[in-house]
């Protein structure tokens, strides 16, 4: 190994990286820009940020490390391509109800397949909400007077079967740990 | 549970819930800002926020699915889902298998029925197809498939192939470096 490489991330190390926390950290992008596409290239110049400067970091805090270096790479790019506007949006495959678009990297089977039974499995009124608010993509002003309840009521229905569905994913992660 | 495991639940529930609507949309203005800037520092506001998405996406699919009907033709052809794929590879198991028993009962069944000519050819050519349509299949898929599948799918090909590029092409450019480094890198 010459000089320049020392210190340098082994290959195999970067790749660890990728496969542990690239799916999560793609989510994490197109929460930020709105665009899986560009969620996309903020990744790859994560990772190549990784390369270069990954020797740097300490094992135990690298994940972090890659976070903040997505966050601030997808900051510069939401100023540059003037996205700001965009992200007061909702997310892009929101933007025409089209569910059709969605990319297949940021959920999973197994994880749909897990929601499809903690979805079925919450009251009625609850699932109610959930499929108003993001399948129709209603907001809950108009979902409350849809269904003649309280916006308050409306919003905690919400955010009660969040939390079920929530608590069933990070039951997953930890089970797959 | 304790107070303090209850404070942290209900801390990590607010998070879980900022996140949410941020995802959606129905922060607006300084809320919004507030949460970005904990995004720079904050890495359960991050995670929260992968969290959402993953989420909201994952509820979309399922209601996709359970409301398929109301979906535009142009865009159920573009719906995929696990369901699908096993009935149209099942279907391409079932062709295939009935094409391997007809080509191995072919002299019998022609003398039963006398078929007009056929082109053996042609036929091996439509099991190559139906083996090409399940192995495309099978590699358009991200996971892993039961060991029973053709998955031809390596390790290496679920990594990205600027991953491969930036990291040996690094190396190989610091290798070219063949001469003793004169400064302290720590």
């Amino acid at each position: 190994m010459s000089a320049a490489d020392e210190g340098k991330l082994e290959p195999s190390i970067v790749a660890a990286l990728y496969l542990d926390h690239g799916e999560e950290l793609r989510r994490f992008l197109v929460g930020l820009v709105r665009d899986p596409a560009l969620a996309a290239d903020v990744l790859q110049t994560t990772f190549a940020r990784l390369v270069e400067r990954g020797h740097e970091t300490r094992q135990e805090t690298r994940k972090a490390w890659l976070f903040r270096v997505a966050y601030h790479e997808a900051m510069a790019i939401r100023r540059r391509e003037a996205v700001g506007d965009k992200v007061v949006r909702q997310v892009a495959w929101q933007s025409n109800g089209d569910w059709s678009t969605i990319d297949d990297r940021l959920v999973r089977f197994e994880t749909v397949e897990i929601i499809r039974d903690e979805l079925a499995s919450l009251r009625p009124e609850e699932r109610q909400v959930v499929r108003m608010r993001i399948y129709e993509d209603k907001t809950f002003a108009v979902i409350a007077k849809e269904l003649q309840i309280p916006l308050g009521t409306a919003l905690g229905r919400m955010r009660t079967a969040l939390m079920k569905l929530r608590e069933r994913l990070k039951r997953r992660d930890d089970e797959s740990k | 549970m304790t107070s303090e495991a209850s404070y942290e639940r209900l801390e990590q529930d607010e998070l879980d819930w900022l996140a949410f609507c941020y995802v959606s949309g129905e922060l607006q203005g300084d809320e919004r800002s507030a949460f970005e800037s904990r995004l720079a520092d904050d890495q359960s506001a991050r995670e929260a926020l992968a969290l959402a998405v993953e989420l909201m996406q994952a509820i979309g699919v399922v209601e996709t699915h359970e409301n398929e009907c109301v979906v535009p033709a142009a865009n159920q052809r573009r719906l995929t889902t696990w369901p699908r794929r096993i009935a149209w590879m099942s279907l391409g198991a079932s062709a295939a298998l009935v094409l391997a028993v007809v080509w191995s009962q072919l002299d019998t069944i022609t003398a039963v029925f006398a078929p007009p000519p056929f082109d053996r050819r042609e036929l091996a050519e439509v099991w190559s197809q139906t083996r090409e349509t399940v192995r495309e299949i099978v590699q358009s898929e991200p996971y892993e498939f039961p060991a029973t599948m053709e998955a031809e799918l390596s390790s290496e090909e679920s990594l990205p192939s600027w991953i491969s590029a930036a990291v040996f092409n690094q190396s190989a450019t610091d290798s070219d470096l063949d001469r003793p480094s004169t400064h302290d890198e720590s």
